[in-house]
């Protein structure tokens, strides 16, 4: 993959940290970040070439940023659509992350996510959301910039509660270094997507798969990675790889292998990643998948990882749930609610149904129904009579 | 070698395959076939044309093979072409006449006058009359099956007659025309009346037979008594059905399942005893669908479709009494469990036939897929010698109890221009 093909956005204050750590992880300079902010400062000390920043709004907001206005972060990136149209035209996916809650994310990425379907390109946003302790507004704010604005274009979102990233980190820790390790994480989770959209050149499940999987259906994430480094003396075993990645934070859970639609592994490694680690983890992780779980494996070979080892999860859940004012009204009352209990069930939201009723008519989906007695008899048979059929085990020789 | 005869040709635009068979028309009625073109379908979903082009293409393929087979389709003058789906749907009628000639016998026009008058039913405006087949006749309400040169004073003729939406049903026809047939006289046949008359004998109709041609798109039934048809349809369900239905269900790829459907790998799983098939996913896996999956959806499938074809003739007050069993046909008659389940729903005795009574060039046509087409190739024949015999009013077609439709554009016999595009 050309390293002008996948491009990371990122938006506001903690878009641009978590740029600046992701261009000094390795392997970042395959991929093209680029900055968009209002505030000037946050902006020049992000590590990222003069013409991949936009400062938007200058004439407005003079590079003070939004002061956590919605509106102006809306019409200071709107002004910029021909900017940003042109920085991300020639890229194949564009992944957007920023720290909502304030001004120049909260209204800024909805433009920049019709800018890209505009241009036909598939979008990713991963976003942190605020601190239960940070307050209504905030918290309102992007409440309602996920459910009104972003779910609606974007073709996946990856939401990841600030209190979740705190999770994990020891409660004595200064609140500065908090901070940072929280965008280094975010960071991490984004450079983990990237290397599993770009790990095309050894096993299948890259960026073609990923997109196609977003293409169908608006879907819902969780990530989990597992690093092993055998330069601080780890040693890399297949349960090591995967008992963090079980750890990760951001995954929630193992529950959420089980019940995830479609997981995406990826192994990344050095090149002395050899055949037998990459069956032993795959294996492992593959006993862990629901039965009717999809599984999509990739692995990709860097020299610039060596000596480390990242397995990265992509757990996939399609739901059934119509995008109408009143389910919108639930999942922000349902949310806030979990949030308050840092329930991790927050991490699934809603989303479009591929069809009413559950049942698929396979091949003959864009055909004239037939019906006899009231029932679609394209629809097969024993899914109308509800029989369950076994569909057999995935097993590895 | 075929100057001297006539030529007709038999055009079947089905959801697997798109066929024309070239016949030549002998001097005892019947028809050789001299030629044959068949392609794989494309652009035809559950019978009916969704994509024009596309089958268009595959239609002038066809012809083409069939043209360089035997080199005189130019000269056809009769065209049949198969139709189904269009919302078929048949009823019987009854027409009368009085015998008014001086002799007080029934003529052939007394004949023809009463089965006008049984097609004059009322239909929606959008509907056509496509073929009508007499059941029965009775004189003076004395049943006769033939009553030619009877005498008596009051003819009734009961008629199955078949009508579908018009516009439907045109798009089968003015397809054959834009493929080089402008001026030929064109005629269509629901394909269950076609396969009847192309396998079924002059006894078994007698006697009361099911025919059910289960096709890749759709099904098509027709019942034969007394040497007339009591009933026929359609329904738009068809052996693709099956493989998608596996597809859904067993989560594989369709065309995987239409191999598999079409390989018998399933009845020789079954004969062996092996409890699971498999399939290889990704790089490493295995997938083991145990065979009994398989066999249930498929069995609901079928099992469903012909339940429904008995409700439907159940519906149209058809008598369900067929000393002589069940006929299948069709490509989906070929599945091993196909047969058996007819058997049971109808709790009657089915066998599986393929055309028999093939003449000329017919390597690879003794197959069930083919019976729809041998029997329009047939009728066409029949169509031609009638016409030849005398009147060339348009309504004096007497087929073996197999009429014609109307076709408003007909030019009337004669050659065609040499104009197939090719």
């Amino acid at each position: 993959m050309e390293n002008d093909k996948f491009c990371v956005i990122g938006v506001g204050g903690a878009g641009c940290k978590i740029i600046s750590h992701i261009s000094r992880e390795p392997g970042a300079e395959k991929i093209r970040l680029a900055a968009i902010d209002t505030d000037r400062n946050d902006l020049e000390k992000c590590n990222v070439p003069d013409e991949s920043r936009i400062l938007a709004g200058e004439l407005w907001r003079n590079g003070r940023g939004t002061g956590g206005s919605v509106i102006d972060g809306q019409r200071a990136l709107s002004h910029e659509r021909k900017r940003i149209e042109d920085m991300i035209q020639d890229s194949k996916m564009v992944l957007i992350c920023a720290g909502l809650g304030g001004g120049t994310a909260s209204g800024g990425i909805p433009i920049i996510l019709s800018c890209a379907s505009k241009l036909h390109i598939p979008t990713v946003v991963v976003v942190s959301l605020p601190f239960a302790i940070e307050g209504g507004l905030r918290q309102r704010t992007s409440d309602q910039a996920i459910t009104n604005e972003i779910i609606r274009i974007a073709d996946a979102v990856i939401p990841i509660p600030n209190d979740l990233l705190f999770a994990g980190l020891d409660p004595a820790t200064p609140l500065a270094e908090a901070f940072r390790l929280a965008d280094l994480q975010m960071a991490q989770s984004v450079m983990a997507l990237s290397t599993i959209l770009l790990s095309g050149n050894l096993l299948s499940a890259g960026f073609s798969d990923f997109s196609s999987l977003l293409w169908q259906k608006k879907s819902h994430c969780a990530l989990g990675i597992g690093v092993v480094d055998t330069n601080t003396g780890d040693e890399f075993t297949a349960e090591t790889a995967f008992t963090r990645l079980l750890e990760s934070p951001l995954l929630g859970g193992a529950s959420r292998l089980c019940d995830a639609d479609t997981v995406i592994f990826t192994l990344t490694g050095g090149e002395e990643l050899s055949l037998s680690d990459a069956q032993s983890v795959f294996s492992l992780a593959s006993s862990h998948i629901g039965k009717k779980t999809q599984i999509m494996v990739g692995a990709a070979v860097d020299p610039a990882w060596k000596g480390r080892f990242q397995f990265t999860a992509l757990a996939v859940k399609y739901e059934d749930e119509p995008i109408a004012p009143s389910s919108s009204q639930e999942r922000r009352k349902s949310k806030r609610k979990n949030r308050m209990d840092t329930d991790e069930s927050d991490m699934f939201q809603q989303m479009l149904p591929l069809s009413e009723n559950e049942y698929s008519r396979g091949i003959m989906e864009k055909t004239t129904p037939v019906r006899w007695n009231g029932e679609e008899l394209d629809v097969p048979t024993f899914q109308r009579r509800n029989l369950t059929i076994d569909t057999g085990k995935q097993t590895t020789p | 070698m075929f100057s001297n005869s006539d030529i007709v040709c038999a055009i079947e635009l089905g959801t697997s395959k798109v066929s024309a068979l070239v016949g030549a028309v002998s001097a005892d009625g019947g028809v050789d076939i001299i030629g044959r073109g068949c392609v794989q379908s494309q652009g035809i979903i559950k019978g009916e044309i969704s994509d024009v082009q596309r089958a268009e293409n595959c239609l002038i393929r066809a012809l083409e093979e069939a043209e360089n087979s035997c080199g005189v389709l130019a000269n056809c003058c009769l065209v049949t072409v198969l139709v189904t789906g269009c919302d078929i749907d048949s009823q019987s009628g009854t027409g009368s006449t009085v015998i008014k000639n001086s002799m007080g016998q029934v003529t052939m026009n007394e004949i023809i006058e009463a089965e006008e008058n049984a097609e004059i039913i009322n239909l929606v405006h959008e509907r056509e009359i496509i073929n009508k087949s007499t059941s029965y006749y009775e004189l003076d309400n004395r049943r006769v099956e033939n009553p030619e040169n009877m005498p008596g004073s009051r003819l009734d003729a009961h008629v199955h007659l078949v009508h579908g939406i018009s516009s439907r049903i045109n798009n089968f026809t003015s397809l054959v025309r834009n493929c080089g047939f402008e001026n030929t006289e064109i005629e269509v046949i629901f394909s269950p009346l076609a396969s009847s008359f192309g396998i079924v004998s002059h006894s078994e109709r007698e006697n009361g037979i099911l025919l059910i041609d289960f096709g890749m798109g759709c099904t098509d039934y027709a019942v034969e008594f007394n040497n007339g048809t009591t009933g026929s349809g359609v329904l738009q369900i068809g052996f693709d059905h099956v493989a998608n239905d596996l597809a859904v269900g067993l989560e594989l790829p369709i065309d995987t399942c239409r191999k598999i459907l079409a390989s018998g790998e399933l009845f020789k799983a079954y004969e062996d005893k092996r409890e699971t098939l498999d399939f290889p996913t990704g790089v490493h896996g295995l997938r083991r669908i145990p065979r009994v999956s398989f066999e249930t959806i498929i069995d609901q499938r079928l099992r469903e479709t012909f339940e429904i074809v008995k409700a439907k003739l159940i519906a149209s007050k058809v008598p369900l009494t067929f000393d002589g069993g069940v006929i299948a046909t069709g490509g989906g008659s070929l599945y091993y469990r196909t047969r058996e389940i007819i058997g049971e729903v109808f709790n009657a005795h089915c066998q599986v036939r393929s055309p028999a009574d093939l003449r000329g060039a017919a390597t690879g046509l003794a197959n069930p897929c083919f019976s729809a087409s041998w029997g329009a190739l047939k009728y066409a024949a029949v169509c031609l010698k009638r016409q030849g015999n005398g009147n060339d009013n348009a309504f004096d077609r007497l087929v073996n109890g197999i009429n014609r439709i109307f076709d408003n554009s007909k030019i009337g016999l004669g050659n065609i221009r040499k104009s197939l595009k090719f």
